[in-house]
């Protein structure tokens, strides 16, 4: 049974709320953990320390309540939508009848590129969906940018106010609208410098013994065979799927490294593709896989469909010190 | 040690090698057997060649060949028309063409060789498509006696009768191929099967083709497959094994992986195979 501003509603309820002081933050986070305490619910905490710190000494009494801190969850929109997927499947399978969740989506204003997580934002109204789950999600306005500010309303359809209100969100747009909406980011820092390999009419073969062999002093060998076989499925699909010659380009330098297929035709359809595992295409399992798998096995992965289809395939080993493969 | 991959020549070949020989000029092909036969004779195997034509013609093809009557005469060659070596119960029996050389091979030892060795032009017994079937699933059948017995073959096919892709679902049952055949290979090893090459979107239909041959009837059991010398397989290749696992009810265990390969079958939740990763 549902209960809270989420009584009644069957799927994902996904709240945001902004505040501008500790005070406001726990007008709205403390209701919501105590509510979800009372009502026996699993209640995951997912916010910086700093912010931990402060609900757990406003709240006194966490039992029931995991803290984790919300870094190591976050790492792409692909992989953080399959882990919670998980979590949430099992924590229904254990009896949950709902499941509150409060995340800190990364965004500048805690040192992380945004646009990513604006898509994330919007997809998980539909990734989510299947699950009896209750998420809020607070941004801080004294240090979100306006933009992000901006798209954080038109991601949720819910608001919860310091002042204890739940509304409806009138801003909040259909997430394909939204998605498809979304311009190209910036190209990567990488592709200031000439590609290391540049091929045409590239077979899936031709393609693995290239990039392997451009960048194999770049990567560790396991990222490098993720991006290897994460090549050959986006090569795979733009001659299954595509138009036109397919184009391969690679850059890498230590410890990064960025390989791009083009195609010219319209990519997929469906925006969320590569965000979702794909369990209803015509070739059955396996196929149709290829975008998610690799969203899985390389640090980020975006589909732009402007001029053609080009799916960018990048592998950044620097940031955290391990390979993307090793969970 | 049998060897896999590709063999540019028929010499230097051990006593349990198999090695599929598609040709496209029969003087190639001539010089390819007496190479191979005599390595045999050399080793103290005893060889026989057959193909679908008669003895005199079987030995016009072997005229390079050392001491040839002298072989014939000692028993140390023997030349056989294709209709004797394989009886017409082929087709319905294949089994029992696979203990025919399991008997030809205990008869090489106990007259004092150290093994069989046959080299046999086998176009005429997979012309069509209901042959290659039988014949594909027959070869995988005698591969897995030449692993524990002394007994090696070469089997030659006419690429120009047959054509590429009835060759590839040939060459890839065998372990070692004289051309680039086909892109993966799979075939009997000392425990279940090994699995080399590139699986993907080429090879992806013979693949499949390839694993109905291989894979009967698990009954619950775990059949391995090395895939030490596998540089890659795509998902496709991963939900093909997977699903053909499942059909014959029982797991395929890849041994001696590489961890994305570990990695990609969790993320597909693929159930009837599992992964051992090789250690560090």
């Amino acid at each position: 049974m549902r209960t809270g501003a989420a009584s009644g509603h069957p799927g994902y309820f996904h709240e945001t709320a902004f505040f501008s002081s500790d005070e406001e933050l726990l007008a709205v986070l403390v209701p919501f953990l105590r509510g979800g305490q009372e009502a026996g619910e699993p209640t995951l905490v997912m916010v910086g320390d700093d912010q931990a710190r402060l609900v757990r000494d406003a709240l006194g009494d966490t039992s029931g309540m995991d803290f984790t801190s919300g870094g190591g969850h976050y790492t792409n929109p692909a992989q953080t939508i399959a882990d919670f997927r998980r979590r949430f499947a099992a924590l229904v399978r254990r009896g949950a009848t709902q499941i509150r969740v409060v995340g800190e989506v990364p965004h500048p204003g805690t040192g992380q590129a945004w646009e990513r997580w604006a898509r994330y934002e919007a997809a998980v109204n539909h990734a989510y969906d299947a699950f009896p789950l209750w998420g809020l999600c607070p941004y801080d306005v004294r240090i979100t940018p306006d933009h992000v500010l901006e798209d954080v309303r038109r991601t949720h359809p819910h608001v919860a106010g310091a002042d204890g209100s739940h509304r409806p969100n009138a801003r909040f747009e259909e997430p394909r609208a939204f998605l498809a909406g979304r311009s190209a980011p910036p190209p990567d820092p990488l592709e200031r410098e000439r590609p290391l390999l540049e091929r045409r009419d590239v077979s899936p073969a031709r393609a693995r013994t290239a990039v392997a062999s451009a960048l194999r002093g770049a990567l560790s060998r396991d990222a490098l065979d993720g991006l290897v076989l994460a090549t050959s499925e986006a090569v795979t699909n733009a001659i299954l799927h595509g138009r036109g010659p397919v184009v391969l380009r690679a850059w890498g330098r230590r410890g990064r490294a960025l390989v791009t297929v083009a195609d010219g035709g319209p990519g997929p359809a469906d925006p969320l593709a590569g965000l979702l595992p794909h369990a209803h295409e015509p070739d059955g399992r396996g196929a149709g896989m290829g975008l998610w798998i690799a969203n899985q096995l390389c640090s980020e992965v975006r589909v732009e469909t402007r001029g053609g289809c080009t799916v960018r395939l990048l592998v950044d080993e620097t940031r955290d010190g391990s390979s993307p493969l090793l969970v | 040690m049998r060897s896999s991959g590709t063999a540019g020549r028929a010499a230097g070949l051990g006593p349990h090698d198999h090695l599929c020989w598609a040709y496209e000029h029969g003087d190639d092909l001539h010089e390819a057997i007496v190479e191979f036969l005599a390595d045999g004779l050399a080793r103290g195997l005893r060889v026989a060649y057959a193909a679908s034509w008669d003895v005199p013609r079987l030995r016009d093809d072997l005229a390079g060949l050392d001491d040839l009557d002298g072989q014939l005469a000692r028993g140390a060659l023997r030349l056989l028309p294709l209709a004797e070596l394989y009886g017409d119960q082929l087709l319905a029996f294949p089994e029992q063409q696979v203990a025919r050389y399991a008997t030809l091979t205990r008869e090489a030892l106990a007259d004092g060789f150290s093994g069989l060795r046959v080299a046999v032009e086998a176009t005429e017994l997979v012309r069509t498509g209901e042959q290659r079937e039988v014949f594909a699933r027959y070869e995988h059948l005698v591969d897995a006696v030449m692993v524990e017995q002394p007994f090696s073959a070469l089997c030659a096919y006419d690429r120009h009768v047959l054509g590429p892709q009835a060759v590839a679902q040939l060459a890839c049952l065998h372990p070692l191929s004289h051309g680039e055949d086909a892109p993966f290979r799979v075939f009997a090893g000392p425990e279940g099967l090994v699995l080399t090459g590139e699986v993907d979107l080429v090879g992806a239909e013979l693949f499949a083709e390839a694993l109905e041959r291989v894979v009967g009837p698990l009954q619950g059991r775990e059949l391995p497959i090395d895939v030490a010398r596998l540089d890659f397989i795509d998902l496709r290749g991963l939900a093909a094994l997977d699903a053909r696992a499942r059909a014959q009810g029982g797991v395929l265990v890849l041994r001696h992986g590489r961890p994305v390969l570990q990695r990609a079958a969790e993320l597909l939740s693929l159930s009837a195979i599992r992964v051992d990763v090789a250690a560090a």
